[in-house]
């Protein structure tokens, strides 16, 4: 489903060039959930960006579904994303000023979805993460726990292919984080790719595979299964 | 997606209580100003405007040069020129020509005796030319011949009661003679807009036959090249542009009027012009108008003004909107993850923006609607409830929309184009381009609040200064009462002199004295003066004041040489009085040097007996003319009576007694010569109230403006002052830190504010004969004033923040 060859991405500042991507390579199958791991400042952020089509490589190929997407424009990525990815973030990032319905509603407002199916797809996530009762609530309503399953309800209720997960349970306590990691396994063993950034040793063995990145470059991969 | 964006904004604004509130405040104002000038400004260009031909129809003006220098420049012309251009110019439909009728009018049978000044002769051609809408009457003969009137339905009220007017006689005393005029026609009202007041209309035959009667054989009110008191209005044929017609008049001038023995004698040319009728009441201000008329640069220049404080209230807008982007670009970001492409984003923020501006639009709508009577009356109009015509209703949709659309484009751009993964890593900061603009946008705030400041002290000091200037005339404590049209010359004396001695023995009247025109009334009465024996020079125009023996010393009029008229010199009534600026002019080094010096007048011969000082006859707005007093026993337009009584009432209810006992066929007419002469500086004075009003309103939104962006300033400051007060900053150190930059934008304002408003007001000050001169230290008020506003304003935030537990604000981050 994504494969990387010699990816490459460089930030430069007036007097320093950071290499945050060097020559990175790697594949993740249709059906995996992989975890990137390894120190602050590695790279795995960037990795993220890239993949989830917010940010664009200064070389490399970045082949997503059988398409190069390395060089695609503004445009083309962001209806690339919409259809394809889900994200989940460490801070959660609902939107303040909607309520859970609403939030979750947002992608498939911008799919273009019509209203009647919206509601029932809403609907129908809102209930699966366990969230309907808190519908007509704002985010600064609920718990930690439960903004992140808003986050995720979010993130699955346009049916993407990939969902890029950017620490998802950094902000929790154990109990709502292993929850929120079950819900996780749940999706990807419907078939939903997983790829999943993270700090927590405990969280990376729900997935399937483990790079560790080092300066830009993956330098090992353990197998879990 | 129109629903999302409009509920989210709705929960933006409801969120945000006092950011929406301050925007919405400063917008309703800036709506609110904009809408009630607009208003005022649509009724004084309706003028004339609702004639159906309105747009066919000119009226001419005449110039006269003398030596090359402009002399005069009059709305009235000459009777004869009407005929003329209409045999010789086929692009000349038909022509109308109105002139005064003054008359005191009676209805014996219902002892109704009024006298009526708005009415005038007309030809016939004035019920199309002036759309009137007859309610009795035949338009078509109402008047085809001498002695015919139609009176206007409230005339014809006031003089018949609720019987018919068609039909019946009303006595009019006119130019001393008595005439029986028939009711022909009654005509609906005729609008205020206008820049007319028909009252009575008599036809132009009449004129004709009267001044037949009183001896003019010649025919003088049809074929006069030389008399110039009528207003010509002329109906061009359809396609005709008077701009192609007004360009062959020259010639028609040569023709007729220029290149005669008098013209060439006394260097004179005389120009025609042509104004189109619905421009008269803005852009014609010239001798002799029939009423007073708008100030058209007046009405341009507020109209500047409104789109100038609508403008600030939507660079508020965007000053406001683009410094909360930081607060909003998580939510731009996060927008953009989920698939938003900027479009949405764009339409996002301007929906907002919209919907803002809507809300605002319809408090400022509701509240123009509940002050456009205060505001009514404030500028002197008579525009009534608020409402626009259409044209204008579809101005302010197509300008609110494009407001509201731009003042929000820009927010909407900056915010849409954040890119995602900054905003969220919170890496994001307000871009230096944003801070420069708003800067920008600060500068041209203030510098329009600076330049409404200091114009309005421009403006007040000007009207102190014509009102505090000596006159050089005392016109304190003196009734004018309209003088009785009804009494023949010939025993008019034995009426005047008991009627005098009456008063004179009240106690408080300290003197009466008859005129011809009193102080701050235009005088229309002029002649070609030339000292005698100096035939080959060119006339010098005088104009005349028409006097009996009391007038210089109830006047207080200083004679700086020779004599006043005394009936102890039986030659007085060929004697004259000249001013010192006529006394300079016709050649005179000293005032002196005039004494005994003859004058030709006409066919008179006239010998100076004395000098007066020069006087301000009119406002200070005017240069003083050249003046020839003459004295007249019989002159009795207007009676000047002095007093000093206290009991005012008393003393005026006394001199109606005895008028009505010696004037018992005369309307008592009276005002006061001071506040009829302050009259003069009435639309300064409104003009510098309008100013100052809008000058406090624009820099009170530019306010809301800077209270808003500095209270975001501190809030983005809250760890540095934290940080500083920690290491040790006193709290006044603080203030400086926080406030120095608003003041640096306000000073720099003044930069642009000054040149401009020196030549904005150097210019108008140019329309005044007496000025004051523009001070630097006026500036310098004006400039100390938007400083001291601003800093209070900014000030208070950042003394607030100032004070805060540094703790407190280090936690916040």
């Amino acid at each position: 489903m994504i494969k990387i060859t010699d990816l490459q991405k460089t930030y430069r500042t007036e007097e320093v060039e950071t290499i945050a991507l060097n020559k990175l390579t790697f594949e993740v199958k249709e059906g995996e959930f992989v975890s990137v791991m390894g120190p602050s400042g590695c790279g795995k952020s960037t990795l993220l960006n890239i993949l989830g089509l917010l940010d664009d490589p200064d070389g490399g190929s970045f082949i997503f579904n059988g398409i190069e997407v390395a060089h695609f424009n503004e445009r083309k990525r962001a209806d690339l994303r919409k259809r394809n990815i889900g994200f989940v973030f460490q801070s959660f990032n609902l939107i303040d000023e909607l309520t859970v319905f609403e939030n979750v509603e947002l992608p498939l407002i911008y799919l273009g979805v019509k209203g009647p199916e919206r509601k029932q797809r809403v609907e129908t996530v809102l209930d699966k993460m366990q969230i309907m009762h808190r519908r007509n609530h704002y985010p600064q309503q609920l718990s930690g726990g439960q903004q992140q399953r808003v986050a995720v309800a979010r993130a699955v209720v346009n049916n993407p292919k990939l969902i890029l997960a950017d620490e998802p349970t950094g902000n929790l306590d154990s109990s709502n984080g292993n929850e929120v990691m079950t819900l996780l396994t749940d999706l990807n063993e419907q078939g939903t790719t997983i790829i999943m950034v993270t700090h927590s040793e405990h969280d990376s063995r729900y997935s399937h595979r483990i790079i560790r990145m080092l300066d830009g470059q993956a330098v090992t991969e353990n197998i879990l299964i | 997606m129109l629903k999302n964006h409009l509920r989210l904004a709705w929960r933006n604004l409801s969120k945000r209580k006092g950011y929406s509130a301050l925007n919405i405040l400063g917008l309703t104002i800036g709506i609110t100003c904009f809408l009630l000038i607009f208003h005022y400004v649509a009724y004084e260009r309706s003028y004339d405007a609702f004639q159906q031909d309105a747009g066919r129809i000119v009226r001419l003006r005449l110039d006269q040069y003398q030596d090359g220098k402009l002399a005069w420049k009059s709305a009235t012309s000459f009777t004869a020129i009407a005929p003329a251009m209409k045999k010789e110019y086929p692009e000349v439909a038909d022509y109308c020509r109105l002139i005064d009728a003054e008359m005191l009018l009676t209805n014996q049978e219902r002892n109704v005796k009024s006298s009526e000044l708005k009415g005038y002769f007309a030809d016939a051609s004035v019920i199309p030319f002036f759309d009137l809408h007859f309610v009795a009457g035949n338009p078509a003969t109402a008047l085809d011949g001498p002695y015919k009137m139609l009176l206007s339905a409230s005339m014809a009220k006031k003089y018949f009661g609720n019987e018919p007017a068609l039909g019946k006689r009303l006595k009019g005393l006119y130019n001393g003679s008595t005439e029986s005029f028939e009711v022909t026609g009654v005509f609906k009202d005729y609008p205020a807009n206008s820049h007319l007041i028909l009252n009575h209309l008599v036809s132009f035959s009449s004129l004709t036959q009267i001044r037949r009667e009183q001896g003019d054989s010649s025919n003088s009110s049809n074929l006069s090249w030389g008399w110039y008191d009528f207003y010509i209005y002329l109906q061009l044929k359809p396609g005709t542009s008077y701009k192609a017609l007004e360009a062959k008049l020259p010639a028609f001038c040569d023709r007729h009027m220029n290149n005669d023995d008098w013209h060439k004698k006394n260097n004179v040319r005389q120009e025609l012009h042509l104004i189109p009728l619905s421009d008269i009441h803005l852009y014609s201000n010239y001798n002799q108008e029939a009423e007073v008329n708008g100030n058209g640069k007046a009405v341009d220049f507020l109209f500047l003004i409104a789109f100038l404080i609508i403008a600030i209230a939507w660079i508020n807008y965007t000053n406001l909107a683009t410094a909360r982007s930081l607060e909003r670009a998580k939510e731009v970001g996060l927008r953009k993850v989920l698939g938003a492409i900027r479009t949405d984003l764009v339409l996002q923020f301007l929906t907002e923006s919209l919907l803002l501006n809507t809300i605002a639009a319809i408090l400022a709508i509701s509240l123009a609607w509940i002050l456009a009577p205060s505001f009514d009356t404030l500028i002197g109009s008579d525009a009534g409830s608020f409402m626009l015509p259409p044209a204008y209703l579809l101005g302010f949709a197509g300008i609110f929309f494009l407001g509201s659309f731009l003042s929000g484009l820009y927010p909407a751009f900056v915010l849409s184009g954040y890119h995602p993964i900054t905003v969220l890593k919170g890496l994001f900061k307000n871009s230096a381009r944003g801070q420069i603009l708003r800067k920008v946008l600060i500068i041209g705030q203030f510098a329009v609040s600076v330049i409404l400041i200091t114009g309005t002290i421009l403006v007040y000091q000007q009207v102190q200064y014509m009102r505090r200037q000596q006159l050089g005339v005392d016109i304190d404590r003196t009734l004018i009462v309209e003088g009785p049209a009804s009494p023949q010359d010939s025993v008019y004396k034995n009426v005047f002199q008991p009627f005098k001695t009456t008063l004179l023995q009240q106690p408080g009247i300290r003197s009466i004295t008859a005129s011809t025109n009193v102080m701050g009334q235009e005088i229309y009465w002029t002649n070609g003066i030339q000292p005698l024996g100096k035939d080959s020079r060119p006339e010098l125009t005088l104009y005349i004041l028409g006097i009996d023996y009391d007038f210089i010393p109830a006047y207080s009029l200083r004679l700086v040489a020779g004599r006043n008229f005394s009936p102890q010199f039986s030659t007085d009534d060929k004697g004259a009085l000249i001013n010192e600026t006529a006394a300079r002019m016709i050649g005179y080094p000293k005032p002196a040097d005039a004494l005994g010096q003859k004058l030709v007048r006409g066919r008179d011969t006239l010998h100076i007996v004395g000098v007066t000082a020069d006087y301000h006859h009119q406002g200070l707005q005017k240069a003083i003319d050249p003046m020839l007093f003459l004295y007249g026993p019989n002159v009795r337009s207007y009676y000047s009576i002095k007093f000093n009584s206290a009991d005012l009432h008393g003393a005026i209810a006394a001199i109606k007694r005895s008028w009505d006992s010696h004037f018992p066929n005369d309307p008592f007419n009276y005002f006061f010569l001071d506040e009829s002469f302050n009259q003069q500086y009435k639309a300064d004075t409104r003009f510098g109230e309008v100013f100052g009003l809008f000058a406090t309103i624009a820099i009170l939104i530019a306010c809301f403006g800077l209270l808003g962006l500095s209270a975001y300033n501190v809030l983005q400051r809250t760890k540095e002052i934290g940080i500083r007060k920690v290491l040790g900053a006193s709290s006044q150190s603080l203030v400086v830190l926080l406030s120095r930059d608003f003041a640096a934008l306000v000073l720099f304002s003044l930069v642009i504010a000054v040149p401009l408003t020196w030549w904005v007001m150097h210019n108008w000050l140019q329309d005044f004969a007496y000025r004051i001169d523009i001070q630097w230290w006026t500036f310098a008020l004006g400039g100390l004033a938007a400083l001291f506003i601003a800093l209070t304003t900014v000030g208070i935030q950042a003394a607030k923040a100032a004070m805060n537990n540094p703790v407190k604000s280090l936690r916040s981050e």
